[in-house]
């Protein structure tokens, strides 16, 4: 039987390689009709196009060293000088976008909206040298500093949160895969 | 009336017949007789001498500030009465800081002798096992002696084998108690080779190795598992030999063994239980409700609001953003997503509305087209459908985000669905919707994003409502039926006995047993 | 006054884009020491690292990509140095494409020489690359350290390694030779032979899958770095004893700095961080305050 799941894990990791070409050839398929027919805002499907040619010529044919990812290959350097900060720079956005998210749905609407404010505060500062800081000010007792209230919150409550959650959510799947494995779930398959 | 005593009844039987169904823990098959007594010709004396070694009693460490002295027993059989042949006091040099020794140079060579050594504490007097026979044999000349500080190495002891439990076979477990010199961070310890034979007389070869240490504290013993080319029902012989600064020292001889595939996993019939708990549940709720029985389902405001959604896309001539998350095809988020996505891609064709599907995974992209053609070929628009609705961008996480987000900048949709298993990017999507004013239905089952969406979307499924989207959108009795169950079988019964156990080990937290220990076993998943 | 609050609450959002950029990046140039508090949950897998022998063999699994690079290449980069440090040797995968790419960066980043190379035993050995030199301590490709690369399959990864590592990783990555020919993977035959997995986690496939699979099937002890939103999830195995110590975000990075003894990058842009989070709490509470202003005026209205 385990020989059996091996073979599987093997299958599956075969198909999964291949299966990305049928997304990719799509993707090259749909910008160069774009571009083709000079359908609105054509010009970002060339950039699209040139990226992916860009990837995979470089590496496939002109990345030089003994192997394609070494340090030092022109991948790497089209890893590290462009996909990396390209990456890194939309990760960023996050930061950006959690304080406008936050000023703008934040609010105390209600006893329990507050209670989750109060409780953001105090992980937030008490998860920075801030929070430590502003505990030896306002001469808090050992064990009720800002970092063990933090800490509190986040081994107990937060705890108690995520597992509820993550029971549900098991439940959850569970279910759907049961339902799917009897065939009472067919939509996914674009039946009813 | 009956379904209260049923639930009771339920609190009261299940949790034994979890009890019944847990694994103990492993019985631990080291013993620490006192002293674990090893005695051997002393390497290096030309005169010939016998030292002894062994583990030091309870009390009796670096710490201690006295403790009784260790007498020396010798007899020429293990018969005989023994005669105390030397004493080794608190305050003698430790071999190891865990161990002692004793260096016999009254032995002659040529008979042999056999030792134990004697102490008596506060508890009585505490013998060691008898080891024996030992023959003191002088070593070539030339070689220096060793000083009875000098550490000599001894080998691991008591060496047990068995077939590895609960696997598919190819696999014999190895269990010993570490050699003295094995100490944490020991620059002159080089670990443990493993020799295996298919006879008990060799010849023996090397088939792995294994660091110093003991690998599981609770039951003291160095374990490893041998899989190298192990074939089921061959009988195998080991041992274990101990490396230190170019000497080696081996361990008994340890077999026969097989190794052999086992059907069962033991340690998971909780796991069984509950799981069976579920099924029988959502199976007979999906009976009950095809029965004909009605089944009350909340009011999931997410769910309601998705006509509301597409048609207000509809009146504003613009079109459906649709976000199946990004993950693959084997995420039950990802289905569930798609599920939903069928509804919409129905509403989307009889309202005439544009549907944009942008996805991360090919295989996706296949199951989405067929789900969003099927959609409206049953609402009668097969002319409105066409490929390029689902489209695939990358797999890469941020690169799909930024994506999406140009087409969010560039076409403006009036709605937007997130459905699916989201990571870091789910702010960044959603945040961007917002920027133009959409109107924003998100769900999930990402404990990590649900705050995100929430705080951006207007309506947000929250964990098993988008499991639950299927049943609500579609109003199917078998679909409802299974909902019920997972609610009854699943939430029900699983808090009910968490609240049972709960308060078992609250009490027993207050009785200081080893009750709360066991509790916690139960539940262990091995 | 009214119609400031008014005006505050419907802010344009690119003035908070702007705050939050000067928080990120005015405290870049300054030079605030701060100090830094350990919490247990790093206490604990430092801990666990403590308890291994000299020679131990550790997994680590770097599974994320440069968007996480912020928060885990600090962790890498001073788990690297540890292992180092302490004689523990360590193999190199990822269940993520980027992963093992990261983790070059991060030997290159910690190496203290990286040009030149030397001949051994017939090999040409280059400085950064196959040897890392840090401090009194150089470390060789294939002997003490190896680089096995991405494998596709997710969890399906681990569960393949649980009965054969060779199948799962046939070759290494930097040279394409079977592992065998490696002194470094001797006697690691599945994923239970190994001394201790310390997995680095941006998201899916990530430490869940470990702690499913490596701790609860095959019993290996697991230790995570985690980025700060996912590390919240994973409290409930820390809890149960299924983890072995959480790195948590950039934080937990510069707390195992501090235990390891190295002013990494995490340290550095604690301050950064710091900072931002004040803004945003400032933010939050100038965004209520106006709610408050504004919401008793509504409600006067009748609206």
């Amino acid at each position: 039987m385990g020989d059996l799941a091996d073979t599987f894990s093997d299958w599956y990791s075969i198909i999964s390689a291949f299966a990305i070409w049928l997304g990719a050839l799509n993707l090259m398929k749909i910008s160069i009709e774009k571009v083709s027919k000079k359908q609105k805002d054509w010009f970002f499907a060339i950039a699209t196009i040139v990226s992916f040619l860009l990837i995979v010529i470089v590496g496939f044919f002109f990345s030089g060293g003994r192997q394609f990812l070494d340090l030092g290959t022109r991948f790497d350097w089209l890893y590290r000088y462009i996909y990396s900060p390209l990456s890194a720079t939309m990760f960023a956005l996050l930061a950006f976008f959690v304080a406008s998210a936050s000023y703008r749905a934040f609010r105390a609407r209600n006893a329990q909206a507050t209670v989750l404010l109060l409780a953001a505060f105090i992980v937030m500062v008490g998860r920075t040298p801030f929070g430590d800081w502003m505990s030896s000010m306002l001469f808090l007792p050992e064990g009720w500093r800002i970092s063990n209230l933090t800490n509190v919150i986040m081994n107990y409550l937060n705890v108690a949160g995520q597992r509820a959650i993550m029971i549900g959510i098991a439940l959850g799947i569970v279910s759907t895969s049961l339902r799917i494995i009897l065939g009472i779930e067919r939509s996914y398959l674009g039946g009813e | 009336m009956n379904r209260i005593l049923l639930s009771i009844s339920l609190i009261i039987i299940l949790p034994f017949v979890v009890w019944l169904a847990h694994k103990g823990p492993g019985e631990s098959s080291v013993s620490y007789p006192p002293y674990d007594l090893v005695v051997m010709s002393t390497p290096g004396d030309s005169a010939g001498s016998i030292t002894l070694n062994w583990f030091s009693l309870e009390g009796d460490d670096e710490t201690a500030q006295a403790f009784p002295e260790y007498k020396i027993l010798r007899s020429e059989a293990a018969e005989e009465p023994f005669d105390e042949i030397g004493v080794v006091s608190f305050d003698s040099p430790r071999a190891t800081p865990k161990t002692r020794q004793f260096r016999d140079t009254t032995a002659v060579i040529g008979p042999s002798y056999f030792y134990k050594v004697s102490c008596q504490t506060a508890e009585g007097i505490i013998e060691s096992n008898i080891y024996g026979p030992v023959q003191s044999v002088a070593q070539p000349p030339g070689e220096e002696p060793i000083e009875i500080k000098d550490i000599i190495l001894f080998p691991p002891t008591q060496l047990r084998v068995f077939d590895t439990p609960d696997d598919n076979g190819h696999s014999i477990t190895l269990e010993w108690k570490i050699s003295p010199n094995d100490i944490p961070k020991s620059l002159m310890f080089n670990g443990y080779d493993i020799f295996r034979s298919t006879s008990q007389d060799g010849p023996f070869e090397r088939v792995g190795e294994t660091t110093g240490g003991i690998s599981d504290q609770e039951r003291g013993v160095k374990t490893l598992a041998d899989g190298k080319e192990v074939r089921d029902g061959t009988s195998y012989y080991y041992y274990v030999e101990a490396k230190w600064n170019g000497k080696t020292a081996r361990s008994n001889i340890a077999g026969p063994v097989k190794s052999r595939q086992q059907w069962f996993h033991t340690g998971r019939g909780v796991s069984l239980v509950l799981l069976g708990i579920l099924i029988t549940s959502i199976l007979f709720y999906i009976n009950y409700a095809k029965a004909g029985k009605k089944l009350f389902i909340r009011k999931i405001a997410g769910l309601e609001a998705v006509d509301e959604a597409v048609g207000r896309a509809t009146e504003m001539g613009k079109e459906i953003l649709f976000i199946p998350g990004i993950q693959d095809m084997n995420n039950m988020q990802t289905i569930a997503g798609l599920t939903i996505l069928g509804r919409v891609a129905k509403m989307a064709a009889e309202y005439e509305t544009k549907l944009d599907v942008p996805v991360s995974r090919s295989l996706v992209m296949v199951a989405a087209r067929e789900i969003v053609k099927e959609a409206y070929l049953n609402a009668g628009r097969p002319d409105f459908y066409n490929d390029d609705m689902v489209y695939y961008l990358t797999d890469d996480q941020f690169g799909y985000a930024a994506g999406v987000d140009g087409h969010m900048m560039r076409r403006k949709p009036a709605t937007i669905f997130y459905q699916g298993a989201f990571f870091a990017e789910s702010l960044i999507l959603a945040e961007t919707g917002n920027s133009i004013g959409a109107i924003q239905i998100a769900g999930t089952a990402m404990p990590a994003q649900l705050p995100f969406f929430v705080a951006a979307c207007d309506y947000t499924l929250i964990g098993e409502e988008l499991f639950a989207a299927s049943a609500y959108l579609s109003k199917e009795a078998k679909l409802l039926g299974s909902l019920k169950g997972q609610d009854v079988g699943g939430k029900l019964v699983f808090f009910s006995m968490a609240l049972v156990f709960i308060i078992l080990a609250t009490i027993a937290s207050f009785s200081d047993s080893g009750l709360i220990a066991k509790i916690a076993r139960i539940f262990s998943v091995n | 006054m009214q119609r400031f609050f008014e005006r505050l609450l419907t802010m344009d959002r690119r003035i908070i884009f702007v705050v939050i950029f000067l928080a990120l990046s005015v405290p870049i140039f300054l030079q605030i020491k701060i100090d830094i508090q350990v919490t247990s949950e790093v206490q604990i897998l430092y801990d666990a690292l403590n308890e291994l022998s000299r020679g131990s063999r550790i997994l680590v699994s770097c599974d994320y990509d440069p968007g996480s690079e912020p928060e885990l290449q600090p962790m890498a980069e001073s788990g690297f140095r540890y292992f180092i440090e302490n004689d523990l040797k360590f193999i190199i995968i990822g269940l993520w494409p980027q992963g093992p790419l990261q983790a070059n960066k991060a030997l290159e980043m910690i190496s203290e020489v990286n040009e030149g190379f030397v001949v051994e035993d017939g090999d040409t050995l280059y400085f950064g690359h196959d040897l890392i030199v840090v401090g009194p301590d150089t470390i060789r490709y294939g002997i003490d350290f190896i680089n096995l690369g991405y494998q596709v399959g997710q969890e399906l990864v681990i569960q393949r390694m649980g009965s054969s590592f060779g199948a799962a990783f046939p070759n290494d990555s930097w040279y394409g030779r079977p592992i065998g020919e490696f002194s470094i993977m001797d006697g690691l035959n599945k994923l239970s032979d190994f001394d201790f997995i310390y997995n680095l986690s941006a998201g899916y496939p990530g430490t869940y899958e470990w702690v499913q699979f490596a701790v609860d099937r095959f019993h290996v002890p697991v230790g995570a770095g985690n980025t700060a939103v996912q590390a919240p999830l994973v409290y409930p195995y820390l809890d149960t004893g299924q983890l072995s110590g959480l790195l948590g975000g950039m934080k937990g990075g510069a707390e195992f700095e501090k235990l390891v003894g190295y002013k990494g990058r995490a340290t550095l842009s604690m301050v950064s961080q710091t900072a931002a989070h004040i803004f945003v709490i400032l933010f939050i509470v100038i965004g209520n305050i106006a709610y408050f202003a504004t919401r008793g005026k509504q409600s006067k209205r009748g609206l």
